[in-house]
């Protein structure tokens, strides 16, 4: 087996066969057999196949198998064709930290030139798809010192392997003296004859230099985790041009345009998580002068993304901060942190599943504890980890404890937040929404009565949604084809009656509404739109019911959700002239206190079994128009994880609001919805 | 006076100083021999058209109308030919030497490059007029200089190399010290 | 080739053929359509449940661990079929045959002897209890066999026929040939 992929890719793949080869001699020899449970192990055994297939595809786009032995053999061969990309990236590396120094400026721009062609040829050589020559000789660091040491005849072979693999790599070294190269200056430019830069105005370009090289190196390094080969292949194809424009840039004689953000390690973290037009400055600058790399960042998710090791000279001393590299996210919770008008922000409707792995369901076989990137992933990028490293992250993970076996309480609890849906930050929020909490019973008034009272002026805040841009390549139609088998749609429930679909005891989760505020007790649908929220958790549906599925006890109502006065309430709406006449024109986006408070038919998804036992969690973000009936017309995907998507389309065309009324007639209104899949064990 | 031209110079004054007594002598109605007059004005005649003929083969455009002037070409000559047997001397210099490196791709670029400055040296001796100015020692000793060039410190010396040998320039920045080996030819 | 339910057995074993050929391709990472192996595999469960309703309506108390008990199984099923077949073929031929004596007691004694031979033979052919093998040819050759049957040659299929088939031997051993008129009824 690879040691270079993770084990469990395969492991998987056997495990889910192994009940249908086991069935397989059952039926032979004519006995009965769990059709079903068969078809459940066949579909997820469907599944790593499909997924297997795309990560070899990714590293040897041509390979062709026939047989186990011969994926085995492919499989085999993966890590070999890995390190030596490895290899080559490594000294690309080096080559392009290191320096050249000469008594002679024309030959030190010469070398240089000579140099940067060669760094170009191993690229070239270690680019995904191709089978990369083998590089004779040492590791990187030693690697120049031993090819400029190589004599002819003595060292025939090895300069025949280099001259035949990497022509420009063995004239570069053939013109290199031992005197000549400094290795790792850190500079990745040439220097002049080694002469240091005095000038204050070239520190600086220096500086800008080193990072834009560093967030080249960044991207070269990482790796892109997606089930399709295609959209690997897209945002690798995207990350190359990304990174030609920052090299190039670098080597600009007109010096480099300012990168905004932070340091290279958390760059792409930041460029993730911009927005508009509360990034409108960064995102401009970025547009501005680089293109492609924001066209990358655009096209990417975070969770696509697995940083690597980099090998980086250091950075440049850091003089001064710039604003830009403050993070937005940060910037935003300074805008909207101390709002007491959480209706107005541009939060959407988000709903999250938590589930977690049974042992008491019998015939499951269980999938050891692997995040779902390192289950996914191989090497994805153009770039590789080296695989050394990448053996220890999957030996590390590997190690990981699995959920315990025994006292494991499988918890499925649903519950409707808003904001987003940052686990790190759900305390924070929780604090805000308590906090918030009174003045969304008050907003949820006005809006039903607005709603049912024609006269009343329609406010609506804006609600920028767009991320389009991040997203437009996605391939919807992708998904309905890999989403395997899973259950097509779920019963409608109301909002007491609602129990999670997958089997197991759920869990209560613990509201952050005290118990003064439980309203209404048992079922029946709600007459009110009753989901109000906060930045965070507002309302939490309490469902139980053990192994069967048979019983299920709704859960106490927060007051929230009740039919609150209107003169309790206070207006959080500001009203918004500018967006009324534009709605008038368009359909309206509904905000988040709104659309949450016309729901009365929230239907939870099925958290589908194969990402369940793949351990796949993540954020399905959807776009969907509310029709003049209330249902659901269209639902678009903006981003989410493959597996999880058609689940959470299937439960989300389901769901029925109120109507959004304006100027009295009901109309067809956007809004987002989050719906959140999250595992957890007890 | 000329070093080249000494000798022709020497033997035109010396006619013309005895054409001068002759001609003292004919004003003084004086006797004298007039077959050696006519020997030594063909003597002379004989050393300008020597003295034309190399300052017109050097020269070809120039003129003068005094000795005065005449001693200025020919002075000028003296250095045309003296630089024209420095750039020689330096080709031969060359040509007599060796490259040798640890790779033979590495000393095929080199030769080249030496046959490209060999040539370089010898059409510039060939061309008519002053030759480039070539900075540094003699040629015994000028490519252990040359390869010793820093920038900055000699960014004269090397500027001069460069706007009047490019090959040579070129040769030498891809040179280095310990690659040039002098072959030491053994007298018989 | 199963002689027992031939269909369902070749039913079920392309479709395990096919299944397995699916869960190969599974393995091996090949694409396949996973609905198409999913019918299969519900086919083969299906064949598998018809061949089990088979069996355990034959043999209610029927068990097995494996295909080559099964196969076992099915062909002792098999024997017992043929087993019974015979008997009844016997039972029927006794039927359609008729008595012929010169003496009506004698006749009816003869028949009174039939009738247990058959009553005997249907038991015996019963589903539930193995029946024991009926020695001896066919049916339609079996009574002419069994007349012919002599002590002490024919002693092994005579004791099968004493041990297993009392009343049967009782009436072949009161049975002359010429008494028996095979497929009519005597007329006195």
């Amino acid at each position: 087996m690879s040691s270079l992929l993770p084990p469990d890719a395969l492991a998987s793949l056997d495990d889910s066969l192994s009940l249908p080869f086991a069935s397989l001699e059952a039926l032979k020899a004519v006995k009965s057999v769990d059709v079903e449970g068969i078809i459940k192990q066949l579909s997820v055994a469907a599944e790593s196949n499909r997924n297997l297939r795309s990560l070899v595809a990714s590293v040897l786009p041509e390979a062709a198998w026939q047989s186990r032995e011969e994926l085995d053999a492919l499989l085999a061969e993966i890590p070999n064709i890995s390190a030596a990309r490895s290899r080559l990236l490594g000294l690309a590396m080096e080559l392009e930290c290191g320096s050249i120094v000469h008594r002679r400026a024309v030959r030190v721009e010469e070398l240089n030139q000579l140099r940067q062609q060669a760094i170009i040829e191993l690229r070239s050589q270690a680019e995904l798809g191709k089978q990369p020559s083998v590089l004779p000789g040492p590791e990187a660091d030693h690697w120049i010192e031993w090819a400029c040491g190589l004599k002819e005849p003595e060292d025939g072979a090895s300069l025949q392997a280099l001259r035949t693999g990497f022509a420009i790599l063995d004239d570069f070294v053939a013109n290199l003296e031992p005197g000549m190269w400094v290795a790792k200056t850190g500079a990745g430019a040439p220097l002049s004859n080694g002469a240091e830069l005095g000038n204050p105005a070239q520190d600086v370009r220096e500086q800008l230099r080193h990072r834009l090289l560093a967030l080249a190196r960044e991207l070269e390094s990482g790796n892109i985790l997606h089930h399709r080969a295609l959209r690997v292949n897209q945002l690798n194809r995207l990350r190359e041009e990304a990174i030609s424009e920052l090299r190039s840039r670098v080597e600009s004689e007109a010096g480099s345009p300012t990168l905004p953000g932070p340091e290279a390690d958390q760059w792409i973290k930041w460029a993730c998580g911009l927005r508009e037009p509360e990034d409108a400055e960064a995102l401009a600058t970025l547009r501005d002068s680089f293109a492609h790399l924001d066209d990358f960042v655009a096209n990417l998710e975070l969770d696509m993304w697995v940083a690597g090791k980099s090998a980086l000279a250091e950075a440049p001393p850091q003089r001064e901060k710039s604003v830009d590299k403050v993070s937005p996210q940060k910037q935003r919770r300074a805008k909207t942190g101390n709002s007491d008008d959480p209706g107005l922000s541009s939060s959407p409707i988000t709903v999250t599943l938590k589930a977690a792995t049974s042992p008491e369901q019998g015939g499951e076989s269980r999938v050891p504890n692997v995040p779902d990137r390192l289950a996914q992933s191989m090497i994805e990028s153009k770039t590789l980890t080296p695989s050394h490293e990448l053996a220890s992250r999957a030996k590390d993970e590997a190690q990981r404890p699995a959920s315990p076996e025994t006292g494991t309480t499988p918890a499925i609890s649903f519950e409707i937040t808003t904001g987003v849906g940052d686990a790190r930050g759900k305390k924070w929020w929780m604090v805000i929404a308590i906090a918030a909490f009174a003045v969304l019973t008050a907003y949820g008034a006005i809006e039903w009565s607005s709603h049912r009272n024609p006269t009343l002026p329609a406010k609506v805040a804006e609600n920028d949604l767009t991320h389009s841009s991040a997203n437009q390549g996605l391939d919807q139609s992708e998904m309905s084809s890999d989403s395997g088998t899973h259950a097509a749609g779920q019963p409608l429930l109301t909002r007491s009656e609602f129990r999670p679909q997958d089997r197991g005891v759920v869990r209560t989760v613990p509201t952050t509404l005290s118990a003064s505020q439980a309203g209404t007790q048992g079922g029946g649908a709600m007459s009110q739109p009753a989901i109000r929220a906060s930045n965070d958790v507002a309302g939490v549906y309490k469902a139980t019911s053990s192994p069967g599925g048979a019983t299920q006890t709704p859960g106490p109502v927060p007051s929230g959700l009740q039919n609150t006065p209107p003169n309790n309430t206070t207006s959080v709406l500001k009203d918004n002239s500018a967006a009324q006449s534009t709605l008038a024109a368009q359909k309206p986006r509904i905000s988040a206190g709104g659309a949450q408070g016309l729901v009365i038919r929230p239907v939870a998804p099925l958290y589908p079994a194969s990402a369940r036992q793949a351990h796949i969690e993540g954020t399905v973000v959807l776009q969907a128009v509310i029709g003049k009936d209330g249902n659901v017309q269209t639902v678009r995907v903006v981003s989410g994880h493959p597996m999880l998507i058609q689940a959470a389309v299937n439960a989300a065309k389901q769901w029925h609001f109120n109507p959004y009324y304006q100027d009295g007639e009901p109309v067809e209104a956007d809004t987002q919805i989050n719906v959140n899949f999250t595992l957890q064990a007890d | 006076m000329s070093t080249m031209c000494q000798p022709i110079c020497t033997s035109l004054d010396n006619s013309l100083a005895l054409l001068s007594d002759s001609l003292g002598k004919l004003k003084a109605a004086q006797s004298v021999d007039v077959k050696e007059v006519s020997n030594q004005l063909a003597m002379a005649a004989e050393a300008v058209g020597s003295l034309r003929s190399l300052v017109t083969s050097v020269l070809p455009e120039a003129t003068w109308q005094n000795r005065e002037d005449l001693d200025a070409l020919l002075g000028q000559i003296d250095r045309i030919m003296g630089a024209r047997s420095r750039l020689l001397t330096l080709a031969t210099e060359l040509q007599r030497g060796m490259i040798v490196h640890r790779r033979a791709v590495r000393v095929t670029q080199m030769d080249q490059l030496r046959e490209q400055a060999i040539n370089e040296l010898q059409a510039q001796a060939k061309a008519a007029g002053l030759p480039p100015t070539l900075p540094g020692p003699e040629a015994d000793r000028w490519i252990e200089w040359a390869c010793a060039l820093k920038e900055p410190e000699d960014a004269e010396a090397l500027q001069t190399l460069r706007n009047g040998f490019v090959h040579l320039d070129t040769f030498v920045a891809n040179l280095e010290p310990h690659m040039w080996v002098v072959k030491v030819t053994t007298p018989v | 080739m199963y002689p027992l339910w031939p269909h369902t057995h070749e039913s079920l074993d392309n479709s395990l053929a096919l299944f397995a050929e699916g869960l190969g391709k599974l393995k091996a990472a090949q694409s396949v359509d996973i609905a198409e192996v999913i019918e299969q595999l519900k086919a083969a469960a299906e064949a598998a449940r018809n061949l089990r309703s088979l069996v355990l309506s034959v043999k209610p108390n029927a068990s097995w661990h494996s295909r080559e008990e099964f196969d076992a199984l099915v062909g002792r099923i098999q024997k017992i079929s043929e087993a019974r077949s015979r008997l009844l073929a016997l039972a029927m031929e006794l039927e359609a045959g008729s008595m012929v004596h010169r003496r009506v007691s004698r006749v009816e004694q003869m028949d009174q002897l039939r009738e247990q031979a058959v009553l005997e033979l249907r038991i015996l052919a019963e589903p539930g209890e193995e029946p024991p093998i009926l020695p001896g040819p066919e049916a339609d050759q079996w009574i002419q066999w069994a007349c012919a049957l002599k002590e002490p040659d024919d002693a092994e299929a005579l004791r099968a026929l004493r041990s297993g088939f009392a009343a049967l031997d009782d009436f072949i051993a009161n049975l002359e040939p010429d008494m028996w008129f095979a497929g009519t009824k005597a007329v006195v």
